[in-house]
């Protein structure tokens, strides 16, 4: 999906940024910010809370860049930090007493087609029923499209065990998008 | 693994379709450099921290900050040590500045370091500070305490005289001991520079029988 020039080109900016220098900083963020997005709102399902959860990973990566061994892996760390902190954005709203209620806010632009409404509301419910994790394993592999090694070095877990959780997840995916 | 692919065969075409075509509801728009500025002139980074081994790998990282901190805290003792000898009360500082006096007999008589007795008229002893400690500044009070044997002759005049390997150093006779019949009396030496191995002259001249110690400690100048 990524050209390797891209990668290249906002892994050479790593060495600036952590000396400080903001422009480099401003490269890594042009280069990934779309990634990190989409990855927050598949967790969160929400525009907002997207916004929020990525405005903190890049103030953590702009703190603990320097702690990146290889910078070959900047894009999985980077999107690691976003999955968490969406992750952990949605927990502090769950505890909330007062829950918002929105008016189609985050409805997405209109469908081209009445199959393409069907198609999204059952995404949407089969995503629903999956926890936060499960939904940004999903984003990693299918949005930003790391591999399982990639996703388990983001995440913790081995590859193979990447690779299993990856294979129930589907199979609930495709009960929940048959059931519904 | 052949499970997950023939899974990823049959849906991941369609689901990742559909995830992207949902993800791409996210809104990815922002101003790159006015984030980067905004993220860092909120969150200064923490340069001394940084310094030592920022880029390195997290235990290396951790030990090398370890070390610094370690480091600070000894530097910190040690200025408060030192800091603290110089705030010391004088007898603490004399217990700690406390040497080895050595005195010998170079006129005739009879002297040992703890003691002598003397039955000519005249008598020199040479003694010897030996702190071991080349650092050692500051004053000197050697006391001359004698006892007289009977009381009725004693020392009637007597000279110190100091040489020191290093530094300068003066020294008078102060108190008694100039009194004929003193039964004590205090030689205080006083001078600059540091001093390993300071050597004392000592001439007493009298009559008569006495005996006397020679002890040394080293102060802070007054």
């Amino acid at each position: 999906m990524y050209e390797v020039s891209v990668d290249a080109r906002a892994a050479a900016a790593i060495a600036p940024a952590v000396a400080g220098d903001e422009a480099a900083f401003a490269r890594i963020i042009a280069t990934y910010h779309g990634d990190l997005m989409r990855v927050a709102y598949v967790v969160c399902g929400d525009n907002e809370l997207a916004g929020d959860a990525v405005q903190a990973a890049w103030t953590i990566a702009w703190r603990k860049l320097g702690t990146l061994r290889d910078p070959e892996r900047l894009r999985g760390w980077l999107v690691s930090v976003a999955t968490n902190e969406a992750r952990q954005l949605l927990r502090r709203e769950h505890r909330r007493a007062v829950n918002e209620l929105k008016v189609m806010a985050d409805a997405g632009p209109p469908p081209r087609d009445p199959a393409g409404t069907i198609e999204r509301i059952d995404l949407v419910n089969a995503l629903h029923c999956l926890g936060p994790d499960d939904r940004a394993l999903l984003a990693m592999r299918y949005v930003v499209g790391l591999d399982a090694t990639e996703i388990g070095a983001a995440t913790g877990r081995s590859p193979s065990g990447t690779r299993a959780r990856l294979a129930r997840l589907l199979r609930r995916v495709r009960k929940e998008l048959d059931d519904g | 693994m052949a499970d997950l692919e023939r899974l990823e065969a049959e849906l991941s075409v369609e689901l990742s379709a559909a995830l992207r075509r949902y993800a791409a509801e996210a809104d990815t728009s922002i101003d790159a450099a006015e984030a980067a500025r905004a993220i860092a002139r909120r969150h200064p980074r923490r340069r001394w921290l940084d310094a030592v081994g920022g880029t390195l790998p997290f235990p290396i990282r951790t030990a090398a900050r370890v070390v610094l901190v370690a480091a600070a805290l000894l530097a910190l003792l040690l200025a408060a040590a030192f800091v603290g000898q110089r705030l010391l009360p004088d007898g603490l500082r004399e217990s700690l500045l406390r040497g080895r006096l050595d005195c010998i007999q170079t006129a005739p008589g009879t002297v040992s370091t703890e003691g002598a007795t003397v039955t000519t008229t005249g008598l020199t002893l040479e003694c010897r500070f030996v702190t071991g400690d080349e650092r050692t500044t500051g004053g000197m009070t050697l006391v001359v305490a004698r006892t007289l044997f009977d009381g009725r002759n004693g020392v009637d005049e007597g000279t110190v005289t100091l040489t020191a390997d290093r530094g300068t150093w003066t020294g008078e006779l102060a108190g008694t001991i100039a009194e004929t019949g003193a039964r004590s009396a205090s030689a205080t030496l006083a001078g600059q520079g540091p001093f390993r191995d300071l050597q004392l002259s000592l001439s007493l001249i009298g009559s008569g029988s006495l005996s006397f110690v020679v002890t040394g400690t080293v102060g802070p100048s007054r």
